[in-house]
């Protein structure tokens, strides 16, 4: 699909996009019933234009990225000194990784009701799930790159008698690499979006998740409508920012 | 269970002792003896961690009153429905999609814009267009399967008919042929891991929707012990989510482990 698209195929994508926008205005135009929800374009735009100017959509919106990056560090490097460790030390892995892989089987947002009762509606609370959510992916994609080291690496390693952690820095971590950057890009989509989850459940303070849920309660569609557009086309803008900053850093990969 | 492949069974002592599987179960239950002793010492405070013994026997209680049979009945039937509407959907736009370039050209760009939204971002805007009842959880599951069947098999489709069309024109099949000798066979396999990719998030967002809005499930069962500061029940729905989830992912291992053995047999 990323194939070069001739013009007038472009202009049959949108043709369903159209329709459904056309269909949309006709509804809130016509139907008394869901006048509520289905708000009419002048009224998303005046809405998105409001947002902006009277300054509702950026703080939230700074908020929550703000957030999503403090719990993506915490995540990561926590994940990558336990993925590093697991890989490592087969008894830190034999005592461990059942463990882990335990916890990992709980989905993800079923935690915030026990953190709500230790940390309140409260932002250690927020982090604790964003961070949880950058973790896991952070700590299993480290732990298969450590692994992945090729043998005639490994056996050229120590033909050249490195020590261990002269064989750790040389060999398993640049191997390590490309799968590391794999688990933080999952790390960053799942951040994100787990981001999006926590500041509804804690919904006290800003954050585009908890404007979100206020809109809802207020039911101020046009807001809903603008949130959701803004978390969609950052989780794409940040999946690509992180592609080309991998693209370009391993290069010496390929 | 553990993270890397099974030790070789040689060298020193302690490594046979570390690659027996029972050792797996040694930081699990390791884990559960601390925090029941924790407890016992009262060096926690109860509002803090409930023993695991406490969250056991109010588990069976739970389940004598009938309350979790009936959240837990209502959360896996939204679940059900969601899930097998998501799969059928995803199955034929995916067909599409991976058959027709034309099809591509109409529908694609639009796929591929609302792939991008995530579910719990919906939960809102799903709520103001449906209201809280049945129908917008519903969309939510069904929305998380139907993308991940419908790209995998899209995808899958796409690869497979690259590989084996020349061997399908070769023996003449028609297009319909190929699709239903070549492709769908060849696809299986990564369908089935789209449907489990799917239902795994699936079963995470409707956890989380239900966290956010409902009067049934087990979501709502966690949110409403949280507000009355229930602890033991919190933690029994924190292990069930977990077991569930574990479990429905097994299942469709094996069903997808099955499967390839039969189609291997046939072949």
């Amino acid at each position: 699909m990323t194939a070069r698209v001739s013009w007038p195929d472009r202009l049959r994508g949108l043709a369903i996009p159209a329709a459904l926008l056309l269909l949309w205005q006709w509804a809130a135009h016509h139907s008394t019933a869901y006048a509520y929800a289905f708000v009419p374009f002048e009224q998303v735009w005046r809405g998105a234009v409001q947002a902006l100017e009277s300054g509702g959509l950026l703080p939230n919106l700074g908020a929550s990225l703000a957030r999503t990056c403090a719990g993506l560090l915490i995540g990561s490097v926590l994940g990558l000194a336990l993925g590093g460790v697991l890989a490592m030390s087969t008894l830190a892995d034999k005592l461990a990784g059942t463990l882990f892989h335990a916890l990992r089987q709980v989905p993800l947002l079923a935690w915030a009701p026990l953190i709500g009762l230790w940390f309140g509606n409260s932002e250690p609370a927020r982090l604790l799930v964003i961070s949880l959510a950058a973790l896991y992916p952070v700590t299993l994609n480290t732990f298969e790159g450590l692994h992945q080291a090729e043998s005639r690496h490994l056996e050229l390693a120590s033909l050249y008698q490195l020590t261990a952690w002269q064989q750790f820095w040389r060999v398993r971590l640049p191997a390590a690499l490309p799968h590391v950057f794999t688990g933080l890009m999952h790390a960053l989509t799942f951040a994100w979006i787990s981001a999006v989850g926590a500041e509804m459940l804690f919904s006290a303070g800003p954050g585009i998740g908890s404007m979100m849920l206020t809109a809802e309660t207020n039911q101020q569609m046009e807001i809903v409508l603008i949130c959701v557009i803004t978390i969609s086309a950052m989780g794409t803008l940040m999946n690509h920012a992180l592609t080309l900053a991998a693209r370009r850093l391993l290069r010496w990969h390929r | 269970m553990s993270l890397s492949l099974p030790l070789p069974l040689r060298g020193p002592h302690w490594r046979r002792v570390l690659a027996h599987p029972a050792f797996l179960l040694v930081s699990p239950l390791a884990l559960l003896a601390l925090w029941q002793a924790a407890c016992n010492s009262g060096a926690v405070s109860p509002q803090l961690l409930v023993p695991p013994l406490q969250v056991w026997r109010t588990a069976l209680s739970l389940a004598a009153s009938g309350d979790l049979w009936l959240n837990l009945s209502a959360s896996l039937y939204r679940l059900a429905v969601g899930f097998v509407s998501g799969t059928v959907l995803g199955l034929l736009v995916g067909a599409l999609l991976g058959t027709s370039p034309r099809f591509v050209v109409w529908v694609g760009p639009t796929f591929n814009v609302l792939r991008q939204v995530p579910g719990i971002a919906l939960v809102p805007a799903l709520i103001l267009l449906l209201g809280v009842g049945e129908a917008f959880k519903i969309v939510l599951v069904g929305k998380a399967v139907f993308f991940s069947v419908a790209l995998a098999t899209s995808e899958s489709i796409r690869a497979v008919s690259g590989r084996w069309s020349e061997v399908g024109t070769l023996y003449r099949l028609s297009r319909w042929q190929q699709l239903r000798h070549i492709a769908l066979p060849a696809s299986l396999s990564p369908v089935l891991t789209g449907m489990r990719i799917g239902l795994n998030r699936a079963w995470m967002v409707l956890v989380a929707t239900e966290l956010i809005a409902s009067e049934s499930g087990l979501g709502q069962m966690m949110e409403m012990a949280r507000q009355m500061f229930q602890m033991d029940v919190v933690m029994v729905g924190i292990v069930l989510t977990g077991v569930i989830g574990f479990g429905l992912d097994r299942g469709l291992r094996l069903v997808q482990r099955m499967l390839l053995q039969r189609q291997g047999g046939q072949q």
